[in-house]
């Protein structure tokens, strides 16, 4: 028993260092990049003849709430020449008719070219040139998931990049030109270039812009708030500038369409198409030492809304550990593989251990702490202390991921937000993250059950949050 | 070995912890120090920014020829002359005619052009961009012997703003330093070397054509883009001649860049370039004898709507809906073509004629 608790605490004591030298290596990357960005205009981008053109995937299933205000929010990009598919995934709402009508659509005799393999295709409509630089176009398909939703885009796009974005997020004005902008540096080099997301819930947003940004006024998606922050700037960062990032968002990513059709595009037996894509690339590339940078950038944002009851943010986060479990076994050969260099050997085994087991620890260490007082091994104060230690590495991170922010980006201006996200910052570890450990280790048991689906998401429209 | 008990495992985890708990404090104090601290620094800077102005004023004015900023820079306290610098360089961009000719004189004799010139060797690489940034904006002349050895600093952004402050400074010659020290670097390199060169307008044309016998592909590359976004007409010759090289990227940039020119007599060898062994070579033919409405080469476009890549076929059946009534036609006949890949890109060009909506595609 005493063992096993050793066990539990070098867990702890390792990955809490592991976390500190991410946050380090994050501040020193923002710092470094923000540097970058200040000789850089993005208006050069945008003016230029050189930049790639680049197609819009935003695959929908049920989306009537937020489809018109995502696309309208589509087509204040400033980016020199894009397009947009949207790809009805055999929705059963409005989502259809409403872009039907917003959009005055038509169907068309475009010919589906089906490079990768996907669910029929029943129709192709084109709107009657919304703006003079975007075009946009509807994919009617039988539903296939969202994996399947993405390659029936690939497959129609015509340009030589493409950026996923779900129809749930608003991407700001010059995110396209800002994620666009490491293609632009080296544009064989480059695989895939990932963006921030952002908690859209409480922010003001009309048109389909986010005009000001505030803390969310609920509790759960305030809590999620510093979630992304953390996931976001101080784990994406450190993992993009090691080399060794194994996830790029389904909710904003630009990819160089070629490598993804020749690595068969997403998988669609996956729930986490997004993550098992970049570790297929990954896996494809570094082998035949043509490893493609994929890259995390951290100011061009996406504005996502989050789920603001219990049982939708279970849902969620049962299907990303299901995800991870899936991205991660497909690759099993990447662990500790010395082919890979620092994926194989630091960040693969991260996702494994920390990532993918962390719920498994975390609840385990409670429940042998617990046995261990009913059975008179320990007292009930070293569980308090193991408590105490959890929430203490738990608060430290979190406050340093809001510091991070504040420090670098600084997105939220008024000083009542960022007091309130340092509160959120403590009193997450006190329930909310044991809740959010419970949904995932449930995540991680229906992936041994190999539970498949997708599960509902419910969503209020982006526009009604203010 | 031994392993530690569980104590003292447990009193280490709590240590750690307290002491990133201490790292937070000292980083939340840090940041509410600096933020006390840039509100100070900006007010000082008020504060010495008015004192200065009318002192700027007064010599910019001054209808003698000769300026005297020597009691000027007597003046100065601590960081005085980074804040006059700053001013200095945010009138540049009001001033205009004899004003700004006057400010860069001052810049100069206030000994600004020195004190950068020296950060051009700072350990720091964002000091030394932002070095040579400045020297372009204030025409630094006598800095371009250290600007052209900038142009070989490891950051790109530093050979970046240094060729950008070499194109500034109006010296043709230096377009043959800067494409080859920017030729392997980006697509946002070449960009700015456009605006660069397009600065230092016709007279850097002749080093342009120069740099296209330069026996690295990628110069030649970055020359031939340059000279085609230029329209540069006498550089055509030139350029269709790299339409036969063995290198693909020279032959799709060259193709390019006649599209750009749209000089007749490149045309006909740019129908050879549809029998091209390579695709995107192919497809970029099609898509640029398109742009240039090319009538001649219908016959061929046809031919290539039923190309075995999809990429050539779209470009194919682009180029022939831009190419009128004679391209309908073409497109209509080619709905009873034997190939059903022809057949199929036909229909879909020609309901895209008709809607008058014809975009473009990059392979």
């Amino acid at each position: 028993m005493v063992g096993l608790q050793k066990a539990i605490l070098l867990y702890f004591l390792g990955i809490n260092l592991l976390y500190l030298f991410l946050f380090l290596l994050s501040l020193w990357a923002i710092i470094d990049y923000l540097r970058h960005t200040s000789y850089r205009d993005p208006r050069e981008i945008l003016q230029s003849r050189l930049t790639p053109p680049l197609s819009i995937l935003v695959p929908a299933h049920n989306e009537a709430t937020t489809i018109v205000t995502s696309i309208r929010a589509l087509f204040h990009l400033r980016y020199p020449k894009y397009e947009i598919l949207v790809i009805n995934d055999g929705s059963t709402d409005q989502t259809l008719h409403k872009l039907m009508e917003t959009f005055h659509l038509r169907r068309t005799k475009r010919i589906y070219h089906k490079t990768i393999p996907t669910c029929n295709v029943k129709d192709i409509y084109v709107a009657d040139q919304p703006m003079p630089w975007v075009d946009l176009i509807v994919i009617d398909k039988e539903k296939g998931g969202k994996a399947d939703a993405l390659n029936a885009g690939i497959n129609v796009s015509r340009y030589p990049l493409f950026c996923s974005v779900d129809a749930d997020s608003i991407l700001e004005q010059d995110s396209l030109l800002r994620v666009a902008m490491p293609f632009m540096e080296r544009f064989p080099g480059t695989l895939a270039v990932g963006g921030i997301v952002r908690v859209a819930n409480g922010c003001q947003i009309s048109e389909g812009v986010v005009r000001s940004v505030k803390v969310p006024k609920r509790w759960l998606p305030r809590f999620q708030t510093v979630e992304y922050l953390r996931a976001f700037l101080s784990g994406r960062v450190a993992w993009s500038k090691l080399k060794s990032l194994l996830i790029i968002s389904g909710a904003f990513g630009l990819f160089k369409k070629a490598p993804v059709i020749e690595a068969n595009g997403y998988d669609p037996r996956t729930v986490g198409e997004d993550m098992e894509l970049v570790v297929r690339l990954h896996r494809r590339n570094y082998p035949r030492g043509t490893q493609g940078r994929i890259e995390f950038i951290p100011d061009p944002v996406c504005w996502t809304e989050v789920p603001e009851n219990l049982r939708a943010l279970w849902r969620q986060r049962n299907r990303w550990q299901r995800g991870l479990g899936q991205a991660l076994f497909r690759n099993l050969p990447m662990l500790l593989n010395p082919r890979y260099r620092l994926l194989g050997l630091l960040g693969v085994p991260y996702f494994w251990i920390v990532e993918f087991l962390s719920p498994v620890v975390e609840l385990l260490g409670y429940l042998v702490f617990l046995v261990a007082i009913l059975a008179h091994v320990v007292q009930w104060q070293a569980f308090g202390a193991f408590f105490l230690l959890t929430v203490l590495m738990g608060m430290n991170l979190s406050l340093l991921a809001v510091l991070l922010e504040e420090m670098t980006l600084h997105r939220y201006p008024r000083v009542r937000d960022l007091l309130r996200l340092f509160a959120v910052a403590i009193l997450e570890n006190l329930g909310y993250r044991q809740i959010i450990q419970l949904a995932r280790m449930d995540g991680v048991i229906d992936f041994l059950r190999k539970q498949n689906v997708w599960g509902f998401m419910e969503r209020k429209g982006l526009e009604s949050h203010a | 070995m031994t392993t530690p008990d569980f104590e003292t495992l447990f009193r280490l985890s709590l240590l750690i912890s307290a002491a990133l708990l201490g790292l937070v404090s000292v980083l939340t104090l840090g940041l509410l120090a600096s933020k006390l601290l840039r509100q100070v620094w900006t007010r000082h800077r008020l504060r010495r920014k008015d004192f200065y102005a009318p002192l700027l004023l007064q010599v910019l004015l001054k209808k003698s020829d000769s300026l005297q900023p020597a009691p000027l820079r007597k003046k100065f306290r601590f960081a005085d002359a980074a804040i006059v610098e700053h001013d200095l360089l945010r009138w540049e961009e009001k001033l205009s005619g004899n004003g700004l000719r006057r400010l860069k004189q001052l810049f100069e004799k206030l000994g600004f052009s020195d004190d950068e010139t020296r950060r051009l060797k700072s350990w720091r690489w964002w000091i030394r961009a932002r070095a040579a940034q400045r020297l372009g904006q204030m025409e630094c002349k006598k800095a371009q012997p250290h600007l052209l050895e900038a142009l070989r600093d490891r950051v790109l952004e530093v050979r970046l703003m240094a060729a950008w402050a070499l194109g500034k400074l109006g010296d043709p010659q230096a377009i043959g330093e800067i494409v080859p020290a920017l030729a392997h670097s980006s697509k946002l390199a070449a960009l700015r070397v456009t605006n660069t060169i397009a600065a230092l307008g016709p007279a850097g044309i002749p080093i342009l054509e120069d740099l296209l016998s330069n026996p690295d592909p990628e110069v030649q590359i970055l020359a031939i883009q340059l000279l085609g976004s230029m329209k540069v007409t006498e550089a055509v010759e030139p350029i269709l001649q790299r339409l036969e090289s063995r290198n693909l990227e020279l032959r799709i940039a060259a193709a390019r860049a006649l599209g750009a020119i749209a000089e007749e007599q490149s045309c006909a060898l740019l129908e050879n370039s549809l029998e091209d062994p390579e695709w995107p070579m192919r497809a970029v033919a099609a898509a640029v004898l398109g742009q240039l409405k090319r009538q001649e080469a219908i016959p061929k476009l046809k031919g290539t709507l039923g190309d075995r890549s999809w990429w050539v076929r779209l470009n194919s059946g682009e180029a022939l809906a831009k190419m009128g009534r004679a391209g309908k036609r073409a497109l209509e006949e080619s709905l009873h073509a034997p190939d059903r890949f022809a057949r199929d890109m036909a229909a879909q060009w020609l309901e895209e004629f008709e809607q008058g909506a014809a975009v473009g595609a990059v392979p």
